[in-house]
């Protein structure tokens, strides 16, 4: 049964590269050592974490993007349990959409987050809601649908570790990240089949 | 109530029902029919009176009237209508010859001839119509009389079958009386025989009773010689038990529905010296933990004073939660 | 009036015959006892060092002797108080061992056999009676002298509880270490009782959601290498690995089904709610379960394949659904406690339901609700519990706890009833996100 099972998971994985749109950077498959060249992927312009690069990752693939006035401004933030742009986060984004309805090379990736507490996977999903409220907001304003690429890191990517409101309160997010212009945005050609 | 009651007076107010119901329905029928009769066969006996001919003189040719519902009122007298003169000789004209006579005479006889069987046509046509409206009036007047009849049939019949419904009923109080006479003989029979054996029973009872209270009387009177034994008997068991029960660590496997029996043998002082395991429906983590626990319980507490210790004890291991 | 010299020895008689009478009756010959209920204390055992050949240091006793008394069902005897240290049964004074207060003990020895491999006998001794009642050799590499020494673990708890024992399992959780730049994130493979650590994975990206195959071959996880998530699927034994779905939006709370065929996941789409689908592995055939304008997640198979039981938020807040594993299935709403369930997962003997809870003051903890009658327990007390995973035997909890200030998150474990606890043994940085992997064929 095992053995099928094998067989079954080899084809799958021929058959299952036509689901992944990247081969995805080599992280150290077998590694048994912690060693920091196991790291695999290159930074390039990996400044430190600056808000301004998105993030503590080392994007390489970001650029720092449009710098005047608001636009330098990339991160939108919510209240708890809510996906409800607050404060001055929809001028950031009535800004950042006339930006990209003005350059339509320009391409974005917007990262939504939440704070520690709570289920994972359901933070998963509680980011990307934000995520996607930015997204609908650049929609409306002037962007299109191919310059923005949406992901949802939940509260795997905190830019505050700490276990307080303080930190919670930063960590509820969404991060504007502006790519390599004309980049083709990198999400599979498939999206999940309509309802049966 | 009883349903045999209730059975029976369902059934009375149908019968009641019903008949009324018939009643009506056979009026109703009578009544229509009468309307639709079509009049009575002409053979009956008219009954009519001889009119003179004559007096019908001068009385137009009416047709005949249609029937009436009524009786038509006698005809008023009709006018009298005065005899023809005889014809007397003139002064003056010749007088007649006798061919002229005979002639005159013959003509006169036959015109009066006619005139009598026109008379007699009229009446017979007047008699006719009086007999016809005599005979309607018979018609009719016996329509009435059987109408009359009728109803009187009908309620005649109405009373009958009151009169029958009232028996019926009659009957059947009767019946009902005589079937809750027999259920109440039969309930006081039986209560007679429950008395009866209850009395019996009772008589039995006490009987034994007396008997056990001899027995007991007889035992208690044993006990008493080893009174403080057998009072202490019972806590003696009992602190067995708790103090296993203290001991026994259940395993989760433990469920009920478990019962296991375990025959323990103790020497003098209480020790437990050996179990052995009798029937067992648990797995191997329960078994252990019985063993363990009687183990773990010895020695157990020494029984009341005098009384050495039973050389067997059987412990069940029954869990209850 | 005193009695004539006659009348004694009768009233003597009298009374042995009496005597000899109550012992004759019934009611004496067989006493009967019957035990209705029991205490559920802690079962006393000594686990005695055994003798060892020099190894890489392993204390085979001292791994036993963590395994039972972590597990809330044992109480160890210290060494300090232990009258001897016989390693053979002939060797043993009971008398000693039960005045010393064990019901059972443990003995054994490790033993090189030609070749390098090592064996390790044990002796299960009960006190009281002086038998033996569990006697077991187990052999391997001096590399598996630990798992040796918790397959006896497991040997000793199902004799004596009649539970399977899960201390020779493995875990699977996501490490996360250094900070800024130099952070990195790892998927680690280690036993149960967080020794033996294996790195399987090492990314500059999240990891999260480690999830075993029935067999424990595979591990499938998500993954946020080129900045967006995918769901892969990786070979344990050989870190070979395969992305299974690495489409627009969410790829998501992978979940095995019973029979190893299909994955759960979630996913969204650039612009859609998540929504639970089936993977099928063999054919890579996509289907949809849920269809809700909310978010759905967490998938959670029942142990017979027919049921998947989820997070979903479209009563408002977060709660636990159940829908059959067919599409067009009926959902059920589970949790009824508290405003705010998620995180499901469901005890192997289909019984409980593990989920993260948060009451009324605001603290996350691992509850768990009995799936036929409703009864709803919290068994934690932290104030951010996640990821609960039960192990294989269904008696114990491994979670993630995120302890308060300055402290990093740790994993733990929670027997079922909630009586003991354990923290495993700490690492370096950041763990979270535990599987408890199947039992070990």
């Amino acid at each position: 049964m095992y053995r099928r099972t094998l067989v079954l998971m080899l084809l799958a994985g021929c058959l299952g590269l036509a689901a992944c749109a990247s081969k995805p950077p080599k992280p150290s498959a077998a590694t048994q050592q912690q060693s920091g060249a196991g790291a695999g992927a290159e930074s390039q312009g990996a400044e430190g974490g600056a808000n301004a690069n998105g993030g503590p990752f080392g994007n390489q693939n970001s650029i720092p993007g449009p710098q005047q006035g608001l636009l330098a401004k990339r991160t939108v933030y919510f209240d708890f349990d809510s996906a409800v742009i607050k404060g001055d986060g929809t001028d950031i984004v009535a800004a950042h959409a006339k930006y990209l309805s003005d350059h339509s090379d320009a391409r974005v990736r917007l990262e939504g987050n939440t704070d520690e507490r709570g289920s994972p996977e359901y933070n998963i999903g509680l980011g990307m809601r934000r995520a996607q409220a930015v997204r609908q907001a650049l929609l409306l304003q002037g962007a299109s649908a191919t310059q923005i690429t949406v992901v949802s890191y939940g509260s795997e990517h905190p830019v505050d570790p700490a276990h307080n409101e303080d930190a919670w309160a930063k960590n509820r997010r969404v991060d504007i990240v502006y790519l390599t212009p004309g980049m083709q945005v990198p999400a599979a050609p498939q999206s999940p089949q309509p309802p049966q | 109530m009883s349903s045999e009651s209730v059975r029976d007076r369902w059934l009375s107010i149908g019968m009641s029902v019903l008949l009324h119901g018939s009643l009506v329905a056979l009026l109703a029928l009578g009544w229509w029919h009468f309307r639709n009769s079509p009049g009575p066969a002409p053979s009956l006996p008219i009954n009519a009176t001889v009119v003179d001919a004559r007096t019908l003189k001068g009385v137009g040719t009416a047709p005949t009237p249609a029937p009436q519902s009524k009786p038509a009122p006698p005809q008023a007298q009709p006018p009298q209508a005065t005899p023809p003169p005889p014809v007397t000789q003139p002064e003056g004209p010749p007088p007649p010859t006798p061919d002229e006579l005979a002639m005159r005479e013959q003509a006169a006889k036959e015109e009066a001839r006619h005139e009598a069987e026109a008379q007699q046509q009229l009446l017979a046509r007047q008699q006719a119509r009086e007999a016809r409206e005599e005979a309607q009036r018979q018609a009719e007047a016996q329509a009435a009389a059987q109408a009359a009849a009728a109803k009187k049939a009908a309620q005649a019949e109405e009373a009958a079958q009151a009169r029958k419904l009232a028996e019926a009923k009659k009957l059947e109080a009767r019946k009902k009386a005589a079937a809750a006479k027999l259920a109440a003989e039969k309930k006081a029979a039986e209560q007679r025989k429950l008395a009866e054996e209850k009395k019996l029973a009772e008589e039995r009872a006490a009987a034994e009773r007396a008997a056990r209270v001899a027995d007991l009387q007889q035992s208690l009177q044993e006990d008493e010689r080893a009174a403080a034994a057998s009072g202490a008997l019972a806590s003696w068991q009992s602190e067995i038990t708790s103090r296993i029960q203290n001991a026994w660590i259940k395993p989760p496997t433990a469920q009920p529905g478990i019962e296991c029996v375990l025959n323990v043998s103790l020497v003098p002082g209480g020790s437990v010296t050996g179990v052995s395991l009798g029937r067992c429906n648990g797995d191997a983590a329960v078994r252990q933990s019985i063993q363990t626990a009687v183990y773990n319980a010895s020695p157990l507490p020494p029984p009341p004073n005098g009384i050495p210790f039973p050389r067997q004890l059987i412990i069940i291991f029954k869990p209850t939660h | 009036m005193k009695p004539t010299p006659r009348v004694a020895p009768l009233l003597r008689i009298f009374l042995v015959v009496l005597t000899a009478a109550w012992l004759a009756s019934p009611a004496q010959a067989q006493l009967q006892i019957q035990i209705t209920s029991g205490v559920t204390n802690p079962v006393p055992i000594a686990v005695v060092p055994f003798a060892e050949s020099p190894t890489d240091g392993t204390d085979v006793a001292d791994v036993i002797q963590h395994d039972l008394a972590g597990s809330g069902r044992f109480t160890a005897l210290p060494r300090n108080k232990m009258p001897a240290t016989p390693t053979s049964a002939a060797q043993v004074k009971f008398t000693d061992w039960k005045a010393a207060g064990s019901d059972y003990m443990v003995v054994g020895q490790v033993v090189p056999l030609p070749g390098g491999q090592l064996a390790v006998d044990f002796n299960l001794l009960n006190t009281l009676t002086g038998q033996s009642i569990a006697r077991q050799r187990f052999t391997g590499s001096a590399a598996a002298l630990r798992n040796a020494a918790h397959r006896v673990s497991d040997v000793i708890y199902q004799t004596i509880t009649g539970i399977r024992g899960a201390f020779a399992t493995r875990i699977a959780y996501v490490a996360v270490a250094g900070e800024g730049a130099d952070q990195r994130f790892q998927l680690v493979i280690a036993d149960a009782d967080g020794y033996n650590q294996h790195l399987i994975l090492e990314s500059r990206f999240p990891i999260m959601s480690p999830a075993w195959s029935p067999d424990g071959q595979w591990i499938a996880y998500v993954s946020f290498e080129n900045h967006l998530s995918a769901v892969y699927v990786q070979r344990v034994q050989s870190g070979q690995r395969t992305c299974v779905s690495m489409r627009a939006g969410i790829n998501g709370a992978p979940a095995w089904s019973p029979d190893g065929r299909k994955l759960a996941i979630t996913l969204s789409g650039d612009s859609g709610h998540p929504q639970i689908y089936l993977l099928d592995l063999s054919n890579q055939h996509l289907t949809r379960l849920t269809d809700s304008p909310s978010i759905n997640t967490e998938a959670a198979w029942s142990p017979d394949g027919r049921y998947i039981y989820f997070t979903s938020d479209r009563a408002g807040e977060p709660q636990i659904y159940r829908i059959g594993a067919t599409p067009g299935s009926p959902t059920q709403r589970i949790t009824f406690t508290d405003e705010y369930n998620a995180g499901p997962h469901v005890s192997p003997d289909g019984k409980l339901l593990a989920m993260v809870t948060r009451d009324d003051s605001g603290h996350y903890r691992i509850g768990v609700q009995n799936l036929a009658t409703g009864d709803f327990r919290v068994l934690t007390n932290g104030r951010i519990d996640q990821s609960p995973s039960f192990a294989p035997n269904s008696a114990t909890i491994m979670y993630a706890e995120r302890p308060g200030q300055g402290q990093a998150g740790i994993l733990a474990t929670i027997s079922v009833d909630g009586l003991t606890g354990l923290s495993l043994k700490p690492t370096k940085g950041e763990v979270r996100d535990p599987a408890w992997g199947p039992f070990i064929q």
